[in-house]
């Protein structure tokens, strides 16, 4: 727990000392101006919980996706990464940790989604199930700080984190129906969809933000939790494996 | 040797520099399944919104928009290419040589015009049987000079910003990011200009591909010569009007970088 603390005290100061890290924030309200401007634009007004919650999952996502990769990298680049891993806390801690961390920060997304509704569209964003949203964004955070390690451990092994890291987003946006419900999408794609948490995510805060009463909250919140737990499993075992024959090479420095 | 003999010369020299590096940054797998892949999901992923507005007329408008700006999107990585200089410790020679470093710099990063291109013609090829679009034809040819134009165009700007980010390098991958969002926020990509107040769609006619992306939709749409004539003129000089902010202002923000050390001494 030390080490995870100190994993997440870590990342903030350095998210401090370079605002690079905070892209995925600033890339938010301009999602959310696509998003709203599309659905809006096209008089769809009854979207707009598809077009607000859309830019939050995307921030969420990227920033994960964007600091899982570029711990690896950076650490490599700095010469560090070996040091870091023979530290007695282990590295799939300090990923956690340090991804944890900035997925916190990046809630800060649900403000900036939600100004741009009110004060660029003139969107009245209605919570009408407080307790349902609150809960799926714990879960989402949690969900997705597991799933970072899974990404981590490949970036271990790829010769350049950056190749895998860029290829990463806009399928998971599409397979997850970030915005356009998995129902719209090819059958044939749907399973791969809902093996993502963040499908299950984006269900759960559309429907948060709906009047229509919600069903199934509860088993929904765990099939999150279940696959985030998944994924921070997997990414444990993948990094130990990994981590052991980078070792043996001699390649863990090496891009 | 004449003078454009001699920046010829150079920009042939580099860009077969630059070529080179991206082949042994990427191999042909690595960038199919890496790059081309993101971009052909990143045209699907805005193009399915038109599946979710039940309008087939927001499809096409969606695709169109995303598919042709691929090539810009992927143009302004170009921003960046100051900072490879500066890593690999040739920015300090480069910006000391005889030569304009902007010539060198702008035919070192060539191959991000070829690359945009293969994004926006895989995604106009691949991508429409998913959606049930249909791209005439007969009217592919002029489509790609656009798609081109635009290619060029954004580049331009993306060299002018790459000096803005010679002087601040902290903002590398700040400043591509702000100037491609932008692009697909407010230049009619995926939003149509007219939702937004008069004056953010006046500012937007400054920018590369708003009047090329006019020119494509009525390239595709009624065809009207002369209306897609006058969005490529536009485009044009738009393009034309970031060039020659690049050529003002790079020798400057790098001779400042010299008096000051930062050319080699800063964080990139």
């Amino acid at each position: 727990m030390t080490g995870l603390r100190a994993a997440v005290a870590l990342q903030l100061r350095i998210v401090a000392a370079d605002r690079g890290y905070l892209n995925e924030v600033l890339a938010n309200p301009f999602f959310a101006v696509i998003f709203l401007g599309i659905v809006r634009g096209a008089g769809r007004d009854d979207l707009t919980a598809h077009a607000v919650v859309a830019p939050v999952l995307i921030t969420l996502w990227g920033m994960a996706l964007e600091i899982s990769g570029d711990i690896v990298d950076s650490d490599r680049g700095a010469g560090i990464l070996e040091g870091v891993v023979a530290t007695p806390v282990g590295f799939p801690t300090v990923v956690s940790g340090r991804v944890l961390a900035v997925t916190a920060l990046s809630f800060v997304g649900i403000a900036e989604t939600w100004l741009v509704a009110r004060f660029g569209f003139g969107a009245d964003v209605t919570v009408h199930h407080p307790a349902a949203l609150a809960a799926t964004l714990v879960v989402t955070g949690l969900a997705t700080a597991g799933t970072a390690i899974v990404m981590a451990a490949v970036f271990v092994l790829a010769r350049t984190a950056r190749t895998f890291q860029n290829t990463m987003n806009y399928p998971v946006y599409l397979l997850a129906g970030v915005i356009v419900p998995l129902s719209l999408l090819p059958g044939w794609l749907r399973p791969a969809g809902r093996a993502l948490f963040l499908s299950w995510s984006a269900d759960l805060l559309r429907e948060s933000l709906s009047p229509a009463p919600m069903s199934d909250v509860l088993p929904r919140l765990g099939i999150i939790l279940l696959l985030g737990a998944v994924g921070l499993m997997v990414g444990r075992v993948a990094l130990h494996v990994v981590l052991r024959r980078v070792r043996v090479r001699g390649t863990l420095a090496f891009r | 040797m004449s003078g454009v003999a001699h920046v010829a010369r150079v920009l042939r020299h580099a860009a077969r520099s630059g070529f080179s590096d991206f082949g042994n940054t990427y191999t042909v797998w690595s960038w199919a399944f890496g790059l081309l892949l993101r971009m052909l999901t990143q045209v699907a992923f805005f193009t399915s919104i038109g599946r979710l507005l039940d309008s087939e007329a927001h499809v096409e408008f969606l695709f169109v928009g995303n598919a042709v700006a691929a090539a810009a999107v992927g143009c302004l990585t170009a921003t960046t290419a100051t900072v490879w200089e500066r890593r690999a410790g040739t920015l300090p020679l480069l910006v000391a040589s005889p030569t304009s470093p902007l010539v060198v710099l702008m035919g070192r990063s060539t191959f991000f015009i070829a690359n945009g291109l293969a994004f926006s013609v895989g995604a106009l090829v691949l991508v429409p049987p998913l959606f049930d679009v249909e791209i005439p034809m007969a009217r592919f040819p002029a489509l790609l000079a656009l798609v081109v134009l635009m290619a060029v165009t954004t580049y331009f700007l993306a060299t002018f910003l790459g000096g803005l980010v010679l002087r601040t390098p902290s903002a590398a991958r700040t400043v591509p990011q702000v100037a491609r969002l932008t692009i697909m926020a407010f230049c009619g990509v995926s939003v149509p200009r007219s939702v937004f107040p008069e004056a953010v769609s006046r500012l937007a006619g400054f920018l590369p591909v708003t009047h090329g992306l006019d020119a494509v939709r009525e390239l595709l749409g009624e065809g009207r010569p002369g209306a897609v004539l006058t969005g490529a003129g536009l485009e044009l000089l738009v393009g034309a009007g970031w060039l020659v902010a690049s050529l003002v202002t790079f020798r400057r923000l790098a001779e400042a970088g010299r008096r000051d050390g930062s050319i080699v001494f800063s964080a990139a």
